[in-house]
């Protein structure tokens, strides 16, 4: 298996962690992840204009080799998705291409790294992979781009792969009802309050699922939940204590991996805890 | 052959069809046309048509505005009462609607009412099509029209003796009602799924607009039908199979095991008391009948309840049994079920304290587990109530059901009412899209219940959210306020879509009934035939024929008892006289196998036809290896002579259509969904009545494509439908031509338009290239 692969900013900045459990789980896994030469950001939520946002995707999308493209942060994998349904308009596409230099015909398909694994890796054999089932809780957090524009991968309104994923790893999935509701990581620097707001409300009702830890797919909801969540307890005092974690170093820790290989001592919450309860 | 069916062979049959008895030619036949004010004339040049039918001396043509007023219809007994015709071809609107009407006026006129035939040129032809290719296609179907009823024989309806018995189906208030309405003339079996009657009606609490309390009205209901010496009554039962025709069916019924003889069972309770794991118990108080029963999903099979049981009543080791019962009629009351809300994802049913308002009204009814009180899933009494309208139904997004369900909106009020009642500061809000409160008593309910200090608030609701300590919280839009809200919840309450109840299909497939796109029974009419069905003998009332509230099914099941008891009070049954007639014979008993009513047995060495268990089908008529059985008034010859007229005018689609894909073609036309007119229906009782040599003949005189249309679900026919058509398919091969088989049920309108479309585009391109190869061949 091998795809193109659009690491995003993140992946070189803020979520070193999320790299490099990424890294690890992947070769093992013997999916191969060839990282796009010469990318660009993908505009994130700062790029209003349409046009620009389509073509600063179409040029990473433009330089797959024909291979899929894989993505580790909701946040591009949307604007990839978006873009490719914006320039199914053939004027937007001939505006694009004009000022690309490789010039993009609109079929590379874009894919999240958690469809990766769930539909084309596939859970069972994921299963076999498991070398110690977690015996822990954990609250699957989709964020809200994964589903978003709707997609064929998984409902908008309840996913259920991440559920599936932690399964398969020997975890409980907790019921959880913001699956897909905004962290508030995009409107952290316009609208602090609010954002502190929703991070509350997603983190409570985390706590109270009685979850060891809430497992996420994007590195922006992790920057949001974990580094933010002093705040969040300072701000409405209360005691959290709720580890963040990436659905790949989740995969990690039960496939065997060590806490270093995963990065699993970058975490502002720490993870003591958990790691114990996994016996690490 | 069961012996009921010999009895009315030997003592009731007349068999009075015959060929004509003068064996003189036919004089004249008469051609009416109906412009059908403009619905017709509007776009067929029935003026032309008119002249080039004249051209044939033996045809006498006339026009109305309306046939079928009474100057119309009086023109037509004129002429045939001075001698004028003795055939009839009427080009109006669709044989279901007024057939019945013009065979009538033949008969009074003295004419065979088979010698009158409808084409129909208004659903299938001036509703469907624009202008382009309409002339040509009505010229040659009234000319096919016309070749056809020169050769039709006068013949005689047979006549069956009706067995006077009817299986009601469903024991809610619709199938209670009929029931009661039809025992003191006639017998009656009701038959019910669950162990006991009452419906969904014994599972409300207070019924609207007046508020009483719903088992005290349908308790004594459920007491007279137990009671009743001409109602037998069977609870956990359902229909396995029918065999048999309308009039005389005989229908299996399967019998769960309640593991508690209910004519023994004394309803002591001792046997309750003796249980240690709750397996068997009464269903609930007031339960009709009156006997206990056993969950054996719980029971542990030690024996204490049969040893306790002063009676003997209880018999652990029952079995499901099936047993078998002869009627005439059929009523199905089979009712609704609500939809299962999990689908709307966002509303994430079922958590606790999330119910949906069916939940609700069990609990304040007499099946209520909580004794009868409103309550949390903690026990506590919830002081903020929130009722959802519209959970599931008037959803076009593809995901719900289209329909309203009716009843939602008052209901509600009802139940909101019923919160403010309890507890003073209790707090009820409704959240709809429109509140709709038409008929008597029900705007003033609305005006009642706003006084009662309810809030509504107009807007769907778009996301409900269960919180750890159980409270729910609903987020919405006031479209009333222009602005979004969330609220905080005891209980919400969801009003989902009430759909037709499972198996509904299945049982409408056994007793040959189409259902529509929405799952419920097609009416024989939708304003004029309410609680009729398209087959006779079947009759159906209640929320089985759409949502609705007690007193619109009490109705309904008056209707239906009256329908049945007109039916029954003939005694007798018409069926149809075209039937096999058996012209030649080896005994090769091909036929025999062939026939899947048994309606053709060898009798010393030949092949006899039983004409009472016979369908028309005409199945037989193709696998008679010697070609010596004929459909009468269906034969080859009227086949090729109608065909051959019909494509004189202009090449055209030949689509062979039965009468329930018939149906579906009316449906599309009432619905103006268009199609292309090169596409010309010929009736068939069913396409297996067709060989080769028919389909051979419609490509010889000039047809550019075939297609076989079957809209019957009976799986004795479609199990043989393949088999025909690759038979076909290999042996009109020669013609190059294409032929297409599919099944399009009545309801499937849209597909069958669809498919029509796409079939004469193909037929025409493949002819269209033919003609440019022949051409450049020749050149």
């Amino acid at each position: 298996m091998k795809y193109s692969y659009y690491p995003g900013c993140a992946q070189h900045g803020t979520a070193v962690d999320y790299r490099k459990s990424v890294e690890a789980v992947f070769r093992s896994l013997g999916i191969e992840l060839e990282e796009v030469k010469n990318w660009n950001c993908c505009g994130a939520l700062h790029v209003p204009d349409m046009t620009v946002r389509a073509a600063l995707s179409a040029r990473t999308l433009a330089s797959s080799k024909g291979l899929d493209m894989a993505t580790p942060c909701n946040l591009c994998y949307s604007n990839l998705m978006r873009a490719n349904a914006a320039l199914e308009e053939g004027s937007l596409k001939t505006r694009v291409n004009e000022a690309l230099t490789v010039k993009y015909d609109g079929n590379t398909k874009p894919k999240h790294l958690l469809e990766v694994i769930v539909k084309d890796y596939g859970l069972t054999k994921l299963a076999e992979k498991v070398k110690k089932p977690l015996k822990i809780k954990a609250v699957p957090y989709y964020g809200c781009l994964l589903t978003r524009p709707e997609n064929k991968f998984d409902s908008p309104e309840n996913p259920k792969s991440l559920d599936n994923l932690i399964a398969s790893l020997g975890a409980e999935p907790v019921k959880y009802y913001y699956k897909t509701k905004c962290c508030g990581g995009p409107i952290l620097i316009t609208n602090e309050d609010l954002a502190l707001e929703l991070a509350r409300d997603l983190l409570i009702m985390a706590k109270d699922s009685g979850a060891d830890c809430m497992v996420v797919t994007c590195p922006m909801c992790h920057l949001q939940l974990d580094a933010k969540q002093k705040a969040v307890e300072k701000k409405y005092n209360i005691k959290l204590d709720m580890p963040i974690i990436y659905f790949t170093q989740l995969m990690g820790l039960a496939m065997g991996f060590t806490c270093d290989e995963l990065g699993m001592g970058k975490h502002l919450v720490p993870c003591d805890k958990l790691i114990a309860k996994i016996g690490r | 052959m069961t012996e009921n069916e010999l009895a009315h062979m030997n003592e009731n049959t007349s068999t009075k069809s015959s060929i004509p008895e003068n064996g003189q030619p036919p004089k004249k036949t008469g051609v009416y046309l109906c412009r059908c004010g403009g619905n017709i004339g509007d776009l067929v040049d029935l003026q032309s048509i008119a002249d080039s039918l004249k051209e044939n001396k033996d045809v006498l043509v006339n026009i109305q505005d309306y046939l079928c007023s009474g100057a119309g219809q009086e023109k037509i007994k004129s002429d045939i009462e001075k001698g004028k015709v003795d055939r009839v071809v009427i080009g109006s609107c669709s044989p279901k609607l007024h057939l019945e009407t013009f065979r009538g006026m033949a008969k009074k006129a003295g004419l065979n009412p088979n010698l009158l035939e409808i084409t129909n040129i208004r659903e299938q032809a001036s509703w469907v099509h624009d202008k382009e290719g309409i002339n040509p296609k009505v010229k040659g179907l009234i000319k096919g029209a016309v070749a056809r009823i020169g050769s039709i024989e006068p013949l005689v309806p047979l006549e069956k003796k009706l067995v006077n018995r009817t299986l009601v189906v469903g024991g809610g208030i619709a199938g209670i009602t009929t029931a009661l309405e039809l025992a003191d003339a006639h017998e009656v079996i009701l038959i019910e799924k669950l162990p006991f009657l009452g419906g969904h009606m014994i599972g409300l609490s207070k019924t609207f607009p007046t508020l009483d309390c719903s088992q005290c009205i349908l308790t004594p209901k459920m007491v007279a039908v137990h009671n009743h010496p001409n109602i037998t009554m069977f609870t956990q039962t359902e229909v396995a199979d029918v065999r048999g025709s309308p009039g005389d069916y005989s229908i299996t019924l399967r019998h769960s095991p309640r593991y508690v003889d209910i004519e023994k069972c004394i309803n002591c309770g001792a046997c309750a008391r003796k249980c240690t794991t709750g397996a068997i118990f009464l269903p609930f108080a007031q339960a009709v009948p009156q006997a206990y029963m056993i969950d054996m999903s719980k029971c542990k099979n030690c024996g204490a309840c049969v040893k306790v049981c002063p009676r003997d009543a209880i018999d652990l080791d029952a079995k499901e049994k099936t047993s078998s019962v002869s009627v005439g009629a059929v009523a199905i009351a089979t009712g609704f079920e609500p939809i299962d809300p999990s689908f709307i994802e966002e509303y994430n049913y079922p958590a606790p304290n999330l119910l949906t308002a069916v939940e609700f009204e069990e609990m304040l009814s007499a099946k209520s587990k909580t004794g009868m009180r409103l309550q949390k899933a903690d026990g506590s009494f919830p002081s903020r109530v929130a009722f959802v309208l519209c959970a599931g139904s008037r959803d076009f997004t593809g995901k719900g059901r289209k329909h309203c369900s009716k009843v939602c909106c008052i209901y509600s009020q009802k139940q909101a009412q019923l919160v403010r009642k309890m507890k003073d500061e209790a707090e009820a809000w409704i959240f709809y899209i429109d509140m709709r409160s038409a008929g008597r008593r029900f705007e003033e309910f609305y005006h009642h219940t706003q006084e009662k200090g309810v809030n509504y608030v107009r807007g769907k609701v778009a996301e409900i959210i269960p919180k750890q300590d159980g409270a729910l919280m609903v987020q919405y839009e006031d479209t009333n306020l222009g602005r979004k809200g969330r609220e905080l919840f005891d209980m919400v309450v969801l009003c989902p879509a009430l759909i037709p109840s499972a198996g509904t299909k299945e049982l409408a497939d056994k007793l040959g009934v189409p259902i529509g796109d929405d799952g419920f029974i097609e009416e024989k009419h939708v304003k004029l035939d309410p609680v009729n069905t398209l087959n006779q003998s079947v009759f159906a009332a209640g929320c089985v024929l759409g949502p609705k509230d007690i007193h619109d099914s009490v109705t309904e099941g008056i209707s239906a008892a009256h329908k049945v008891s007109q039916f029954l009070g003939k005694g007798m049954i018409l069926i149809p006289p075209e039937k096999p007639m058996i012209l030649e014979c080896n005994g090769c008993g091909e036929c025999v196998k062939a026939c899947p009513y048994n309606a053709l047995n060898l009798e010393n060495g030949k092949a006899v036809l039983s004409p009472l268990a016979c369908t028309g089908c005409g199945i037989c008529v193709p696998a008679c290896p010697i070609k010596g059985i004929e459909i009468r008034n269906y034969t080859r010859n009227q086949y090729k002579a109608q065909l051959k007229a019909i494509l004189s005018e202009e090449p055209g689609v030949i689509v062979f259509i039965d009468p329930y894909a018939y149906a579906a073609a009316d449906i599309a036309g009432v619905n103006r969904r268009q199609y292309s007119s090169l596409v010309r229906f010929v009736n068939v009782p069913s396409i297996h009545i067709l060989d080769a040599d028919v389909v051979n003949a419609a490509f010889e005189y000039g047809a550019t494509g075939v297609m076989l249309i079957e809209g019957t679900t009976d799986e004795k026919l479609v199990s043989h439908s393949d088999e025909l058509y690759k038979k076909l398919k290999k042996e009109t091969r020669k013609h190059k031509k294409p032929l297409r088989y599919s099944h399009i049920e009545t309801a499937q309108y849209e597909k069958l338009t669809d498919l029509l479309n796409v079939f004469a585009a193909q037929a025409g391109a493949k002819a269209q290239k033919k003609n440019k190869k022949e051409t450049e061949s020749e050149e």
